[in-house]
């Protein structure tokens, strides 16, 4: 009796929820303009995203600063941070300089939603920005409603890229079949007759993004894929792409899982042409491998300060020398690269969106980072930064010289947007 | 009435030598100025909450949200004593359930949650049914065995949970309906509203199912498994059903935590991190007690955001796992559990009838 | 057949390193009747202080002597000031004490030696030409290491419990420590005694597995390897130590197979398919392989 009540009860209350919802379905308008365009339209607060900005431009970062993962943060955030310092020393955006903070987001997406709302709300934030692609993911919509702009985040998700949806953002991350176009260009130069490609994947979303990618690129080439495996376990993980008898591995990995998956198939003998996507360029996860590491190729588009070719070029002395004037505590790290980069990108958005009619306001600083076609000084010559193609527009191959324990140039950059 | 009381000799506790009490007798006029009193204070809470700065009422929101998830893993883990470290499936379980059914059939969001409880119910059942045979710590591996393989199950299915790269539930999908009369901008008021709706009605839940048979049945199981079944509770039963009621609580919240989150991605909330993050809460909250969820909720989600402001990076992990223990060593029964038996050392609430009760005239006001 | 030795000893590999942790789980468990959550990141401290030990110039079985006894150090004061202080009062308040170590000690790796990833020696040598050859299989020198590791801490363990006084008084005080303590046991002593060898085991163990952990020495090296150590300790019935090795041995075996040789699951679903195994045993046998069975009085 009372579980027929209970029942009786839920299904009325079902039915009250999808009356009083007027629904069962979304209407959802579509709340989003046509591609490349920024307008204030929906904006909780569409005044403030067009009152001049004056003294000071708030940038809001939040990016690990705790857990596995702060190590790297910390050099990126101290790249960025040091480039902030040297646009403000040059005299900022006509006068306005870049007041740039950054908070802990844990990798996590419930702290990095509050700390974006937080931000923009308590700090008064006119940028906002974050890494990874579930941060991302929280954040994205609420800077839009907002109308706070959200640059060069950090995710290798293709979704973000689309304008028409998110029109309030861009990423700096290059997408990611851009890369992987590269990687199977690169294969197709080195086997003109075709080859067999086993992927070892990463369990986490950079693996399965990548894996995705590649196989897209490969379509319709000579190049197949024909062994996929898991490196959570790297020994088993090379066993089974070792029994594929592939030409090429591609690790679709992150971070310290290259190093585990070098060392895996050294360790079971097996002695493919090795392509890693490029969260595997550093030079820390190549070196212990000893040589079974030796000419895995990685696709980079920032300048290695340490290798020769660039040491000498006046991108990279001028870098140096700003860095040192900045107090960049270690300048030399790929890292701290990344994070200058990035501090280029928004150097660049800043200055030409002060130039704009309506002077530096958070509107102006969004249509001036859609339009943003540039080449930031710490990328490699020939490669820009394209916003409307997806960031970056080509790679540079680099290949690890196991006895010099560095990388070396492999070859021409792949040019692909 | 009174003849059936011998309570001296039950609760010889209740008779502190030389030491005033407040004495409360149920249904007396004291007694309805102390909840009226109380229901006041919690009204007005809210009131004061929705007049928060939207950023902070987020926050707010989420620490509602982990209290949900927390009542529910209290029903499992708090009355029925089954450890669980598998509640962020659980979690998971109602996030995506309406993440999936708003993003791929359109739905309202409104509409799945009867769908996200039911589902939590259903998967909360099925990790329950193992407990029949497996007891104890060897309980805790049916738990981390689904705490692990939930993330990568939805990994797995791609095509309907967007893998690793997540699901968006689009922002638009997620203003207030029309009816209640709250314009978009107060999206972060209508979110509050319905997590705090969704809590309240949990807490109800709970508060009857722990005064009812099952509730009492479920204490049984706690205390002692054996003695239990040989006074006739249906152990397996009861604690299958623990466990469905412990997934519909659970996968509630994690409908009310897609919705305010508006992103769902394996990697984030739902691993066993969030199930141990759950677990402290409840500990430190005070297991079995009725308010210990929203204490030990609140001190997940704010002791880091006040950490974070006296030491940055890794030593906030440092001092964060250092408080845990001392708040630990200073309450083991958790903050509700101590303020609970300090309230009692001080406020002596008996039913009408009570040996204690007959002489009110003479107490002092 | 090649494929199949390969796998076999990849299996091995990572059974025997879920295994080696899994014993310091087991012996905790004999002493105080808990799991420790704090035993993966109490060894990877004491691993990062073997590295440092290593980077001061020092060769690496140094470094492993004082992560050892460091482990123990810090075993027996987590008992003595953390553990037994709340044990008393409830087992809840053990698991939070328990947690709290786990960040406390993992943020504190980070506060000291920074989030990079390092490399630490291995025992026996490990470089691409150090192997021993069985058929197209490798056994290298980190591996032999493990396995090596592995049957000396269960033996060590065996000849305590079976055939030492201590090993008596902690067998009598994990049965009944009430009656150990009439019987003129010192029950707190010999608490203390189990967690500091348990350190001490844990912390051998993550010098010996290190050099062949995925994360190689980072903050992310525990935390995988823990969960199946985990789940190897319960698998083999948490108070049996040859219980621990061989449900090690199988849970590595089951990954390597069902990675190697079911393509479907393999892709995705490893570890899935490997808990709900280890789920349906205990559905068998509740009380794991070799664990005892309790009886119970009303």
């Amino acid at each position: 009796m009372r579980r027929r009540l209970a029942l009786t009860a839920t299904v009325a209350a079902t039915c009250l929820l999808a009356t009083a919802c007027g629904g069962i379905t979304n209407t959802g308008d579509t709340a989003t303009g046509p591609a490349g365009s920024v307008t204030t339209d929906g904006c909780t607060d569409p005044a403030a995203a067009t009152k001049p900005i004056t003294g000071a431009v708030k940038i809001g970062w939040t990016v690990p600063l705790s857990g596995p993962f702060q190590g790297v943060w910390t050099l990126i955030n101290d790249g960025f941070g040091a480039r902030m310092k040297a646009f403000n020393a040059a005299g900022g955006a006509n006068g306005v300089t870049a007041d740039f903070f950054t908070t802990d987001s844990k990798l996590d997406p419930e702290v990095s939603k509050a700390m974006g709302n937080e931000m923009v709300q308590k700090d008064g934030a006119d940028i906002i920005s974050t890494t990874g692609t579930a941060q991302v993911a929280t954040m994205i919509d609420d800077a839009a409603a907002a109308c706070v702009p959200f640059l060069a985040a950090t995710s290798s998700s293709p979704i973000y890229h689309d304008t028409t949806k998110y029109p309030w953002a861009t990423l700096y991350l290059p997408q990611t079949d851009l890369e992987t176009k590269a990687v199977v260009k690169a294969i197709e130069r080195q086997f003109p007759n075709g080859a067999t490609v086993a992927v070892g994947k990463s369990p986490s979303e950079t693996g399965s993004i990548y894996t995705d990618a590649f196989k897209k690129s490969a379509q319709g080439t000579n190049v197949k894929v024909v062994a996929e495996a898991s490196v959570a376990d790297p020994n088993a993980a090379a066993t089974t792409l070792k029994a594929s008898g592939a030409d090429v591995l591609f690790g679709a990995t992150s971070a310290q899982e290259c190093l585990a998956l070098t060392t895996a198939i050294g360790r079971v003998g097996w002695k493919p042409t090795i392509y890693y996507d490029t969260t595997c360029a550093d030079t820390k996860l190549y070196a212990p491998a000893g040589a079974a590491a030796d000419n895995a190729q990685v696709f980079k588009y920032e300048v290695l300060p340490a290798l020769p070719q660039f040491a000498g070029t006046p991108a990279v002395k001028d870098y140096l020398a700003a860095a040192k004037t900045s107090g960049l505590k270690d300048p030399m790290s790929n890292w701290s690269v990344t994070g200058w980069s990035i501090g280029e990108v928004y150097a660049d958005v800043l200055t030409r969106a002060a130039k704009s009619p309506e002077g530096l306001t958070r509107l102006s600083i969004m249509k001036a980072a859609q339009d943003q076609d540039f080449h930031p000084s710490t990328f490699i010559s020939g490669i820009d930064y394209h916003a409307a193609t997806g960031g970056v527009t080509g790679m540079q191959p680099f290949r690890w010289d196991a006895a010099a324990q560095q990388f070396a140039l492999a070859g021409d950059p792949v040019i692909i947007n | 009435m009174t003849t059936t009381a011998p309570a001296p000799a039950v609760e010889p506790a209740t008779l502190p030598r030389g030491r005033r009490r407040l004495l409360v007798v149920a249904g007396s006029p004291r007694h309805t100025v102390l909840i009226t009193a109380s229901w006041l204070v919690v009204a007005l809470l809210v009131v004061l909450a929705t007049g928060l700065a939207d950023y902070q009422l987020g926050r707010v929101t989420n620490a509602v949200i982990i209290a949900t998830a927390i009542v529910g893993l209290n029903v499992v883990t708090g009355y029925t004593g089954l450890l669980s470290v598998g509640h962020s499936a659980l979690l998971g379980v109602g996030a995506y359930t309406t993440g999936v059914l708003v993003v791929k059939l359109n739905l309202q969001p409104m509409i799945t949650i009867p769908v996200a409880v039911v589902a939590g119910v259903l998967v909360g059942a099925f990790v329950g049914l193992p407990t029949i045979r497996i007891r104890g710590l060897y309980l805790a591996m049916v738990t981390l065995a689904l705490a692990v393989a939930f993330p990568e199950i939805l990994q797995a299915a791609t095509g309907l949970t967007g893998g690793a790269a997540g699901l968006v539930v689009s922002v638009r999908y997620l203003f207030p309906p029309e009816w209640t009369g709250l314009t978009r901008a107060q999206r972060p008021i209508w979110m509050f509203l319905l997590s705090l709706t969704a809590l309240a009605v949990c807490m109800l839940i709970v508060w009857w199912m722990q005064r009812s048979r099952l509730g009492r049945d479920m204490r049984a199981v706690r205390d002692h498994e054996a003695a239990a079944e040989s006074f006739g509770v249906n152990v397996a039963r009861t604690k299958v059903v623990a466990f469905a009621l412990s997934g519909g609580i659970t996968a509630l919240a994690g409908s009310m935590l897609a919705m305010y989150v508006g992103a769902l991605s394996p990697a984030g909330s739902f691993t066993i991190l969030k199930a141990i993050e759950l677990l402290s809460g409840l500990i430190l909250g005070g297991v079995a007690t009725q308010l210990g969820p929203l204490v030990g909720a609140a001190v997940v989600v704010y002791l880091p955001v006040l950490l974070a402001g006296v030491v940055n990076g890794q030593g906030a992990g440092v001092l964060f796992g250092l408080l845990l223990i001392v708040i630990v060593f200073v309450m083991p029964e958790g903050i509700v559990g101590r303020l609970n038996a300090g309230w009692r050392a001080r406020v002596e609430f008996v039913p009408r009838g009570h040996p204690y009760a007959p002489t009110p005239r003479r107490e002092r006001a | 057949m090649d494929v199949l030795l390969e796998r076999l000893i990849a299996g091995t590999t990572d059974g025997a390193i879920y295994a080696l942790i899994a014993l310091s789980l087991v012996v905790v468990f004999r002493g105080t009747g808990t799991i420790n959550f704090a035993q993966g990141e109490i060894a990877l401290f004491t691993t990062f202080v073997a590295w440092s030990v290593v980077t001061r110039g020092m060769p690496i079985w140094v470094a492993l002597l004082v992560a050892t006894l460091c482990g123990f150090v810090i075993g027996v004061v987590v008992e003595r000031v953390c553990v037994r202080p709340v044990a008393k009062r409830s087992d809840m308040a053990v698991l939070i004490v328990l947690l709290g170590l786990f960040t406390a000690f993992n943020s504190l790796d980070g506060l000291i030696w920074g989030g990079d990833t390092k490399v630490l020696p291995s025992l026996l040598p490990n470089g691409p030409d150090d192997y021993l050859a069985a058929g197209s299989a490798r056994i290298y020198g980190d591996t032999a290491a493990v396995w090596i590791g592995t049957g000396v801490v269960l033996l060590l363990m065996i000849i305590l419990f079976r055939f030492t006084r201590t090993g008596l008084h902690m067998r009598a005080v994990a049965n009944n420590s009430e009656a150990a303590a009439l019987a003129g046991v010192r029950v707190g002593r010999v608490l203390s005694f189990s967690w500091g060898l348990a350190g001490a085991i844990g912390s051998a163990a993550g010098v010996l597995i290190t050099p062949l952990a995925p994360a190689q020495l980072s903050l992310l090296t525990m935390l995988t390897i823990f969960i199946s150590a985990c789940a190897a300790a319960l698998l083999g019935g948490l108070d049996s130590l040859v219980g621990a090795v061989v449900a090690g041995l199988a849970i590595g075996l089951m990954e390597a197979f069902i990675i190697g040789y079911v393509p479907g699951l393999g892709d995705h679903l490893s570890e899935t398919a490997v808990l709900t195994i280890i789920v349906i045993v205990l559905l068998v046998r509740p009380t794991g392989l070799f664990g005892t069975k309790k009886l119970e009085r009303v």
